[in-house]
């Protein structure tokens, strides 16, 4: 179901050591209410795996 | 990283991007042939941008060819690449 | 106020909607990318202190 492809999506440029920062980032990913939790949601409720059966048919 | 290979990843990036944009809009927009048009006109360009990238510069995936030795494993990962950003 | 008075009166109930989206101009792949959108009428961005950094 995934690969792992050798690019990323938006240009990330990395220019100092910030471990307050980092600390903040990892809570937000990972900690309660994280992108990682929401991801994992997202993910179980079909997320980008639209079909023409919830579609509306007006579309059409 | 010569100059050439980070400006084919940025190109890359760049109609991946619009692709995702216009796959969100087409999912809402299912009729749009002109959105279909750009669509289909992102989606070759992406094919031959990826064929030319993985031809002169190594696989971006494991499905991709490979010369000897093994070019997949080869550096530099996506968070080691100096890119020129946005700003 | 009650039920009642509530339908019957001059005012209206809060309606929400969402205008539909048309395509219209899009940006260039390597603006679109930048900004985070492909559509100029979906791109708002924060306002923020430009910090110019050279490339």
């Amino acid at each position: 179901m995934w690969i792992y492809e050798k690019k990323i999506q938006y240009p990330v440029r990395v220019d100092t050591c910030n471990p307050a920062l980092a600390q903040m980032i990892l809570e937000q990913f990972g900690g309660g209410d994280g992108e990682l939790g929401a991801a994992v949601r997202y993910l179980t409720q079909r997320y980008v795996m639209p079909t023409d059966h919830v579609v509306v048919s007006s579309f059409y | 990283m010569d100059t050439n290979q980070l400006k084919l990843l940025r190109k890359l990036m760049e109609i991946e991007f619009c692709l995702v944009e216009t796959n969100l809009y087409l999912d809402t927009h299912p009729s749009d042939e002109r959105a279909i048009r750009l669509h289909n006109t992102l989606a070759k360009e992406l094919k031959e941008l990826e064929y030319e990238y993985t031809t002169n510069y190594g696989p971006l995936t494991h499905q991709n060819m490979s010369r000897c030795p093994w070019e997949y494993i080869k550096g530099p990962w996506p968070w080691e690449i100096e890119y020129c950003g946005c700003d | 106020m009650d039920n009642k008075d509530m339908y019957e009166s001059k005012y209206k109930l809060a309606h929400a909607y969402v205008p539909f989206q048309v395509m219209g101009r899009v940006y260039s792949p390597d603006k679109a990318l930048c900004k985070g959108t492909l559509f100029p009428e979906l791109y708002m961005p924060y306002k923020y202190k430009k910090e110019k950094k050279k490339c």
